[in-house]
C-alpha cells in the first residue's frame, strides 16, 4: 500500500523567553491511505503540536518547524507555498479540535461555518453548499438538520457541536482527518457516541485518521496502530492489539497501570506515574523517561536510546528503551505480574 | 425586543430628571449670577438685586425648578433672558452644526481607529504596531484646544491650505442643516468641497481622542479574538488570512469596540465645546459656552438636557447593536 503520509524526523520548536522548547523532537511515522493511527501521551508530550505541524498551523512566532519532512501524497508540506498549504487544509487534510465549545465561531451560523470549506475548495455556490451542509449534518446525526442550519453554536449541546465539527471536517472528503482529543471535553456518555461516529464515517469514506488522546482507553477499539509519545519523542510503536497485549516501554506500562479497572479490588489504589513530564527546554540527556522510570539503570541517564525493534514481539513493534531492547534487562518482564511497581521512585 | 425598548425609553424619564436637578443646582453654584453678568462689575448691589428679582431668580429654588420643569414637559425649552431668543429656535440652527462636526469626527475616528487597530494587531510587535500605539497615546494625552490652535497655525495661517474657522457659506436652501447633505442635494460640488475643507481641521481635532481610544481598543480586542480556538478552526479550513480576519475575527472583536465608540460619542459632546470655541464653529458648544459665561441659566439647563438625551440615545443604540452583532445576546 503506498503511504499517504510520511513524517520524517520532524522537529517543531517554540522560541520563548526562557529558551527553546523542543515540543516535537525528531518524530517519524507513516500512515497508509485509509489507515487509522492513535497517538497517545500525556499533556505536553508533543502530540497536538505534531498534528498542528502536519497542517502547518503552528503559530509562528513563537513556534517553528525547524527540521524534517512531511510527505503528504508524495509532496513535502513543509516546502509548499502558502497557497498550496491552504489548498490542502480543510480539503485533503481536515482537523477536529478538542473543545467544541470554543472551536466554533459564536457569531456565525452553523451552515455558514460548515459551508465555508465547500465554497472554498469545491467551488460550490451558496445553494449547493447549503444542500450539501444539510446532507453532512444528517450524516453526523443531527436531528432535523434542515431547520437547524441557521442556528448558532450556542443553541447546540457539546456533543452536537462536536458532530458539527466532524461534519465540517468531512465536508470536502479529506484523505486524512486529524482528531485532536475530540472527546476530552465531552460527557462520558457522549464520548462513545462521537468515537463510534468518527470510526464508522472514516470506514465508510475510507478516510485515514490520526486520533490524538491522552487516554489509552479511547484508542483501544478505534485505531489499527498506536504510537506512544513522551517528551517530544515517539517512545513506542505497535499494532493496537500488540501494544495492549505486549507493551514494551515502561512509560506505556505506567499508562496502562493508571487505567482504573472494574475487576480490581477496592483496596487497590490507582497507580499514577510518579514525577513530572520532562522540561522540554533542557530535556534529560539520556532517556527522557529515565527520571520517572522505576526500572532505570545508569545507561538510561547517560545515553538516549533509539527507537528500535524489540525482541519477543511482532516485527513492527518498536520501543525507545535500553531495558526492552535486545540485550536489555526488561526483555522478559511482564508489567502485569511485576511486583517492583509497588516501590516508589524518587522523583 | 419591543418591551426592552419600551423599558429603556421609560428609563429616560428618571435619567433626565436627575440630570435636570444636577444641572439646575450646579449652574447656580458657579460664582456670579445673571444680573451681574448683564450689568457688569460696576453695577451696585441694589441694581443687581432688582434685576435678578425682575428675571425671577430671587424666588426659592424649588419654585424656580418646578416652574422650569413645568415648561419643559410642555415641550418649551425656554428662552435666553439675555437675547430673548428661544432655545428651540437656537437649537434648530446650532444642533445641525454640531451634529455635522461630531458625525465627521466620529466617522474619521471610527474608520481610522478600527483600521489602525487591526493593522497594529496583525503586525503585533512591529514598528507599525509601536508607532500606532505611541501615536494613540499622544492622541489621548493631547489637549485638543492646543492641537486645534497648532493646526490652525500650520495649515491655515502658514500654508493657507485650509480655512481657519467657521462652517463656510451656508447653502441657499437649508433643508437638513448639515451643509454637506444640503450641498449634495443641491448638486453643488463647489459648495460641498468648501464645506468639507471647513470641516477638515475641526473634524480631525475632535476625532483625535476617540480615534486613539478606538485604535487601542480595536487592537486589544483583535489580539484577544485572534488567540481563540475558532480562529484556528477557520485557518484549518484553508481560509486566507484576510477572510479569517474579515469573517471570523472582526465581528467578534467589534463588540468592545462598539462600546467604546458609544462612550466616545458621549465624550465628543464635551470635546465639541472646546473644538467649536477654537474654530468659531457656530454650534452647541459655542452656544452653551456663551450661555455659561452669561449665566444664562435656562439655556444652560436646556442644552445640557439635550446633551443628556443624545447621550442616553447613543447608549441605547450601542446596546441594541450588541444583539445584532452577537446572537447570544437577546433582549426581552
Amino acid at each position: 500500500m503506498p503511504e499517504l503520509l510520511e513524517v520524517r524526523d520532524l522537529h517543531t520548536q517554540f522560541f520563548t523567553r526562557d529558551g527553546i522548547v523542543r515540543a516535537v523532537d525528531g518524530v517519524s511515522f507513516t500512515l497508509a491511505a485509509g489507515e487509522t493511527l492513535g497517538i497517545v501521551g500525556e499533556s505536553g508530550c508533543g502530540k497536538s503540536v505534531t498534528a498542528l505541524s502536519l497542517m502547518r498551523l503552528i503559530p509562528q512566532p513563537p513556534g517553528k518547524i525547524t527540521q524534517g519532512e512531511i510527505l503528504f501524497d508524495g509532496r513535502d508540506v513543509l516546502k509548499m507555498d502558502d497557497d498550496e498549504v491552504r489548498g490542502i487544509r480543510g480539503n485533503a487534510i481536515a482537523m477536529i479540535f478538542q473543545d467544541p465549545m470554543t472551536s466554533l465561531n459564536p457569531v456565525l451560523t452553523i451552515s455558514r461555518q460548515v459551508s465555508e470549506a465547500l465554497e472554498l475548495h469545491l467551488k460550490m455556490d451558496r445553494n449547493e453548499s447549503r444542500k450539501r451542509t444539510i446532507e453532512l449534518l444528517e450524516l453526523v446525526g443531527i436531528p432535523s438538520a434542515k431547520s437547524r442550519l441557521d442556528d448558532y453554536p450556542h443553541q447546540f449541546s457539546g456533543g452536537m457541536r462536536q458532530r458539527v465539527m466532524i461534519a465540517m471536517a468531512l465536508s470536502c472528503n479529506p484523505k486524512l482527518i486529524l482528531a485532536d482529543e475530540p472527546t476530552t471535553a465531552l460527557d462520558v456518555t457522549i464520548q462513545a457516541q462521537i468515537l463510534d461516529l468518527l470510526k464508522n464515517l472514516a470506514r465508510e469514506f475510507r478516510t485515514a485518521f490520526i486520533l490524538i488522546t491522552h487516554d489509552l482507553g479511547v484508542v483501544a477499539g478505534m485505531t489499527q496502530r498506536i504510537h506512544v509519545m513522551y517528551g517530544g519523542h515517539i517512545v513506542e510503536k505497535a499494532d493496537t492489539n500488540e501494544l495492549f497485549a505486549n507493551p514494551k516501554h515502561p512509560y506505556t506500562w505506567g499508562l496502562l497501570r493508571s487505567i482504573p479497572r472494574l475487576d480490581q479490588t477496592r483496596r487497590e489504589k490507582l497507580r499514577p506515574i510518579e514525577g513530572l513530564p520532562p522540561d522540554l527546554i533542557a530535556p534529560p540527556p539520556g532517556c527522557r523517561f529515565a527520571p520517572r522510570c522505576q526500572y532505570k539503570r545508569d545507561i538510561c541517564d547517560e545515553k538516549p536510546p533509539e527507537l528500535v525493534a524489540v525482541p519477543n514481539a511482532k516485527a513492527d513493534h518498536e520501543s525507545r528503551c535500553w531495558g526492552t531492547q535486545t540485550g536489555g534487562w526488561l526483555t522478559t518482564t511482564d508489567w502485569r505480574t511485576d511486583t517492583t511497581v509497588f516501590t516508589k521512585v524518587e522523583a | 425586543m419591543g418591551r426592552y425598548l419600551a423599558r429603556r425609553l421609560l428609563l429616560l424619564v428618571p435619567t433626565l430628571l436627575g440630570v435636570s436637578v444636577i444641572v439646575f443646582l450646579f449652574i447656580r453654584l458657579i460664582p456670579g449670577d445673571p444680573a451681574t453678568a448683564i450689568l457688569r462689575e460696576s453695577a451696585t448691589a441694589a441694581q443687581v438685586a432688582e434685576l435678578n428679582a425682575k428675571l425671577g431668580f430671587d424666588r426659592p429654588l424649588p419654585v424656580q425648578y418646578l416652574e422650569y420643569m413645568g415648561r419643559i414637559v410642555r415641550g418649551d425649552l425656554g428662552e435666553s433672558f439675555h437675547t430673548r431668543l428661544t432655545v428651540v429656535d437656537q437649537l434648530k440652527q446650532k444642533l445641525p452644526a454640531t451634529m455635522e462636526l461630531a458625525l465627521s469626527a466620529m466617522i474619521i475616528a471610527t474608520v481610522a481607529g478600527v483600521l489602525l487597530g487591526i493593522l497594529a494587531a496583525m503586525r503585533r510587535g512591529s514598528i507599525l504596531d509601536y508607532g500606532t500605539m505611541t501615536l494613540a497615546l499622544v492622541g489621548v494625552s493631547m489637549p485638543i484646544f492646543w492641537l486645534g490652535l497648532m493646526l490652525i497655525y500650520a495649515f491655515a495661517v502658514n500654508l493657507h491650505w485650509l480655512p481657519p474657522s467657521t462652517r463656510g457659506e451656508p447653502p441657499e436652501l437649508v433643508r437638513t442643516g448639515l451643509y454637506t447633505l444640503d450641498y449634495l442635494a443641491a448638486l453643488d460640488a463647489n459648495g460641498f468641497l468648501d464645506t468639507l475643507r471647513h470641516l477638515a481641521l475641526p473634524g480631525f481635532v475632535l476625532a483625535t481622542v476617540p480615534l486613539a481610544v478606538i485604535a487601542r481598543q480595536t487592537r486589544s480586542a483583535m489580539l484577544e479574538v485572534l488567540g481563540q480556538d475558532f480562529v484556528r478552526t477557520a485557518r484549518s479550513k484553508g481560509l486566507r488570512q484576510q477572510t479569517v480576519i474579515a469573517r471570523h475575527v472582526l465581528k467578534n472583536a467589534m463588540l468592545p469596540v462598539i462600546t467604546v465608540v458609544g462612550l466616545q460619542t458621549g465624550a465628543l459632546l464635551s470635546g465639541a465645546v472646546l473644538t467649536e470655541t477654537v474654530f468659531s464653529w457656530p454650534g452647541m458648544g459655542t452656544y452653551v459656552l456663551e450661555a455659561i459665561l452669561a449665566r444664562d441659566y435656562t439655556v444652560v439647563q436646556s442644552v445640557v438636557l439635550v446633551f443628556a438625551f443624545i447621550f442616553v440615545m447613543v447608549n441605547l443604540i450601542v446596546d441594541l447593536s450588541y444583539a445584532w452583532l452577537d446572537p447570544r445576546i437577546k433582549y426581552a
